[in-house]
């Protein structure tokens, strides 16, 4: 496949993309994640109903040109199919990349379950995402938005999304990191609860640098049943539970807009893992924890994964790892992992 | 006649990405969800093979024996971690670990449950060339 038949397939794809919005119904929305301009045009009543309350919105100034521009539509609701795709039937990998589309400039996955097409041009900043049907996309979206097409241009502009959740107090944060069920979202929305900043309880952007910076992308948190009845009823996550949507997993679908951290220095990154009793942090070498964690980061996203293992390697490398034994006794976590950034901003500071 | 070109091994892109840490290095095979990590000796040798070095280069290099280099190299094969190439002369200088201690892989496949969560679906594909699920077997 050419350069200019990739090129031209994005081309035709963004034709048919801005003409689904304008036929309309269609809403455009503007977001800042890690302080990139980016706006978003949702086509159809469905798509619009079900993406737009999981994207955090933020200003664009009036004479301020975004950075990156995406669009989504889907057939169903425009009438409209994506252009006939320059790859073949054998180009449909594994974690449902596209062979000559894995890396920069020009990146696109396709689920076959959902029938769902994401691709974008990240030198251009352009990004669409086109659903066969939005009534039956993949369940886990609305939590995420268009987070393929977001991760790939961000990217270009030095941040990057990660499969991890991101806690603070103050100024200063930890990076949680670790795969599906280790106990990310409840360490999350404890601390939160316990009063304490959150960024992310999922996927969370992270600038490199000294310090490395985290940042929110999306406007929601999920909790499982089991998670908030071992929250209690303390802080206002039952208010916010109220009328919540349910996701694949049964979980509820927590509005956080409105609480979100915009921003933490981070001091360390922890590994929780579910245990019979909250512990204190343990340290553990970075090496051990890229092993640990790199393929169930990665597996989590389609293409750029060189880049992603690259930052994760930074990360690990830059910051002290800890592992934290998290357990139903939830209070005692925002007390180990407060304790630990009060310490590290303190040696930071000095 | 011409020289034949001797024969080198690369890692196989895109499916194989690496990081080096603390001087060794963490592979992981995306097609295959394991992974693996290098002692020094062995990221010594993998970072030559990135290069497109022969096995008998990089044993010069090292000031190694070559069965010591063609053994791992093996093995690398084995994992489906590197592809024939040609070889090139390549400029990187890279330390030379002690000849006494073996390069080592090893192999983690604890995540590859992950992996098959998502296999590859057989494709038809529609009017319009987009792929079209089949219904499962049975």
């Amino acid at each position: 496949m050419t350069a200019a038949a990739s090129e031209d397939f994005v081309t035709r794809l963004v034709d048919v993309a801005r003409a689904a919005v304008a036929a309309g119904p269609a809403r455009t929305l503007t977001l800042r994640p890690a302080g990139v301009p980016v706006r978003v045009h949702l086509a159809g009543e469905e798509l619009i109903d079900r993406l737009a309350p999981g994207m955090l919105e933020g200003l664009i100034a009036a004479d301020e040109r975004p950075a990156i521009e995406l669009w989504a539509f889907d057939g169903a609701g425009s009438g409209r199919a994506a252009p006939r795709p320059p790859w073949g039937p054998d180009d449909y990998l594994q974690r449902e990349e596209i062979a000559g589309w894995t890396r920069p400039p020009r990146l696109a996955s396709y689920s076959n379950d959902y029938a769902t097409l994401s691709v974008a041009d990240t030198e251009a900043g352009l990004g669409v995402q086109w659903l066969r049907d939005a009534t039956v996309m993949a369940p886990w979206e609305g939590g995420a938005p268009l987070r393929s097409i977001l991760r790939w241009t961000l990217a270009r502009h030095g941040a990057h999304l990660i499969h991890a959740a991101a806690v603070g107090t103050g100024a200063d944060g930890v990076l949680l990191l670790g795969s599906g069920g280790a106990g990310k979202s409840t360490t999350a929305l404890a601390c939160l609860q316990a009063g304490m900043a959150l960024v992310s309880d999922d996927y969370t952007l992270v600038l490199p640098g000294s310090p490395p910076t985290a940042h929110p992308a999306f406007a929601i948190a999920k909790a499982g049943a089991a998670s908030l009845e071992l929250l209690g009823g303390g802080g206002d996550l039952p208010a916010r539970a109220v009328g919540a949507r349910v996701d694949w997993r049964g979980k509820l679908r927590l509005p956080i807009a409105d609480v979100v951290c915009p921003s933490l220095a981070l001091r360390a990154v922890i590994l929780p893992h579910v245990a019979e009793q909250t512990g204190a942090p343990v340290r553990v070498s970075g090496r051990e924890a890229l092993r640990t964690i790199a393929v169930s980061t990665l597996l989590q996203l389609p293409g750029d994964s060189a880049a992603t293992l690259t930052v994760l390697r930074e990360l690990l490398a830059s910051l002290p790892v800890y592992t934290l034994d998290v357990g139903p006794d939830v209070a005692a976590i925002p007390e180990a992992i407060g304790a630990l950034i009060e310490t590290l901003a303190a040696e930071a500071a000095a | 006649m011409n020289k034949p070109v001797p024969l080198a091994f690369r890692p196989r892109r895109p499916d194989v990405i690496d990081e080096a840490f603390d001087g060794e290095a963490v592979l992981v095979h995306m097609g295959t969800g394991c992974y693996y990590a290098l002692n020094a000796p062995a990221t010594a040798i993998w970072a030559l093979l990135q290069e497109g070095r022969s096995p008998a280069a990089i044993a010069s290099s090292l000031k190694w024996e070559p069965p010591q280099v063609e053994v791992f190299i093996e093995q690398l094969r084995a994992e489906e971690l590197v592809e024939e190439a040609e070889a090139d002369a390549g400029t990187t200088v890279v330390d030379a670990p002690p000849a006494a201690s073996e390069p080592v892989l090893q192999r983690f496949s604890d995540m590859q449950d992950l992996l098959m969560l998502d296999p590859i679906h057989d494709i038809d594909l529609d009017g319009d060339g987009w792929p079209v699920t089949r219904a499962p077997a049975g």
